[in-house]
């Protein structure tokens, strides 16, 4: 316990970058992502954009991690172990969230689409009043599954020396001979953080649900 | 000839393969100001096909459409015929608005919310002067103390009177009905059949796919008949369906009274 209590302001910081790392990272997956999957048209594009989805869901984490901390700097790109992290985490988020948006609007029912062509609706003003709105309704379960994941997934950055919630834990586990409480400890705090994007999410698609009624609003 | 003479609406030789299917083989009739049309036919004879032609949600592959006399989808550019680009059709299809037989209201906006899209988003009108209109509009069609529900607390037939509001809020100059009682139990086909003979009433043009043989023969000023994408038979409701000239529509009506 004593040493949990000595620790504690350095779990603290580490705790505060763990929040605004998996903040900035899910906002900027998130966006490349949705404007991946609405905005690359054609076969070539398309095309493209798998192959980058297929080998980014592909790799172990660890593995773009290691390749963006310890491979980059071999070719003058050195982002430090924060920008690195950022940088790993960013490519793989924008993968999955590229596919969960493409499923979505692959889900959206074309004849709202129609409906808003024939209302006179050109492409932007579509996509802002009908297709967003839409997809926000179809995709915030899988969006949400992911990021809840991804919270985990940051626990991975303390192989790079990104000084996280993991980090302290592990370098608190060298100088304690109390691993339980550490340990114990650690897993509440990013248990705690993917609880509250999973509530998050039960909040919001419950309310859309009662107010909007089903996804598709039910057309038959 | 002026805008004003001459038929509102006028198909020439119309035609549209989907897939592998030649669904339109040459379709011609015309629509006056004021009168209503039916449009029938068994089914895949291309009625909604033919629909979504005249607003050109779909693009015909051959033939000629002209909206007061003057042919749209269709642009001269250096002499040649090309096609139109898609922001060039959106100001055409607010003049002639579609009302669809599953509704498809935004799941995501109240009753006032779906009427006012078009007007607030599309035409750029004033918000307080659409709404006013636009509850005049539920109004019409008996749902002002609807307004603020949304689509999935409606029943079907309170649904497709909101969509026909929402087609109306544009200022259309003609409406579009593909089938819009179909979905509709009996006791609800009654509160939108009885809209739309209000709009005939009151001069609305309108172009109606419909199997409502009571709506085609007390409502519709003329009647299409459609067979294999093209038109059979056409005339005086009263007298096509009672004296059906061709076997084809002959077959029709026995399949539609039995
Ligand atoms: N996108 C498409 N691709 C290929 N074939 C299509 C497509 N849409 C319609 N068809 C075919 O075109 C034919 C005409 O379809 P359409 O929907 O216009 O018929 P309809 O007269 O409206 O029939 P219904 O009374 O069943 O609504 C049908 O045989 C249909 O299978
Ligand atoms: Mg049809």
């Amino acid at each position: 316990m004593d040493v949990l209590a000595t620790q504690m302001p350095r779990f603290l910081q580490a705790i505060w970058l763990t929040i605004w790392l998996f903040a900035l990272i899910a906002t900027v997956s998130t966006l490349l992502g949705l404007s991946l999957a609405l905005f690359v048209n054609g076969p070539r594009g398309r095309r493209a954009l798998s192959v980058y989805t297929w080998i980014f869901r592909g790799l172990p984490e660890l593995v773009v991690l290691l390749f963006c901390f310890l491979a980059l700097p071999r070719i003058g790109i050195d982002l430090g172990a924060i920008g690195s992290a950022f940088l790993a985490f960013v490519l793989i988020g924008t993968a999955f969230h590229a596919e969960i948006f493409r499923a979505g609007l692959a889900a959206i029912d074309p004849r709202l689409i129609e409906t808003s062509r024939s209302l006179g609706m050109g492409r932007m003003l579509m996509l802002r009043r009908v297709i967003i709105p839409q997809l926000a309704r179809i995709s915030v379960t899988p969006w949400a599954t992911f990021l809840a994941g991804n919270v985990k997934m940051l626990s991975l950055a303390s192989a790079v020396s990104v000084g996280e919630v993991m980090m302290v834990t592990r370098q608190s586990l060298a100088i304690s001979n109390d691993p339980m409480t550490l340990i114990l400890f650690a897993g509440a705090v990013y248990a705690a953080m993917a609880s509250v994007v999973m509530v998050a999410e039960l909040l919001l698609s419950g309310l859309m649900r009662r107010r909007y009624g089903p996804i598709n609003g039910g057309m038959t | 000839m002026s805008a004003t003479d001459g038929p509102l609406l006028e198909v020439a030789g119309l035609e549209k393969t989907l897939g592998a299917q030649h669904v339109l083989r040459g379709v011609d009739f015309a629509v006056n100001r004021g009168e209503v049309l039916a449009i029938i036919g068994a089914s895949g004879s291309g009625k909604s096909t033919l629909l979504r032609c005249l607003n050109l949600l779909i693009r015909p592959d051959n033939g000629r459409i002209l909206w007061q006399g003057r042919e749209v989808g269709w642009v001269q550019n250096a002499g040649k015929r090309m096609p139109a680009r898609e922001r060039d059709l959106l100001g055409y299809r607010t003049q002639i608005s579609m009302v669809f037989q599953s509704f498809n209201l935004f799941p995501h906006m109240t009753a006032l919310q779906n009427v006012m899209e078009a007007p607030v988003m599309v035409m750029k009108r004033p918000r307080d002067e659409v709404r006013a209109e636009a509850e005049a509009l539920l109004e019409k069609v008996r749902l002002s103390h609807r307004a603020s529900a949304y689509p999935h607390q409606m029943s079907g037939g309170e649904q497709q009177r909101v969509a026909i509001a929402r087609a109306l809020a544009m200022r259309p100059e003609a409406l579009l009905f593909d089938e819009v009682t179909s979905a509709l139990d009996p006791e609800l086909k009654g509160e939108v059949l009885s809209v739309m003979r209000d709009l005939a009433s009151e001069g609305m043009t309108m172009v109606s796919v419909s199997h409502e043989m009571g709506f085609v023969r007390n409502v519709a000023d003329r009647v299409v008949f459609m067979h294999k994408g093209r038109v059979c038979e056409a005339g005086d409701p009263k007298d096509v369906l009672a004296n059906p000239s061709t076997p084809e529509l002959q077959a029709f009506v026995r399949s539609v009274t039995d």
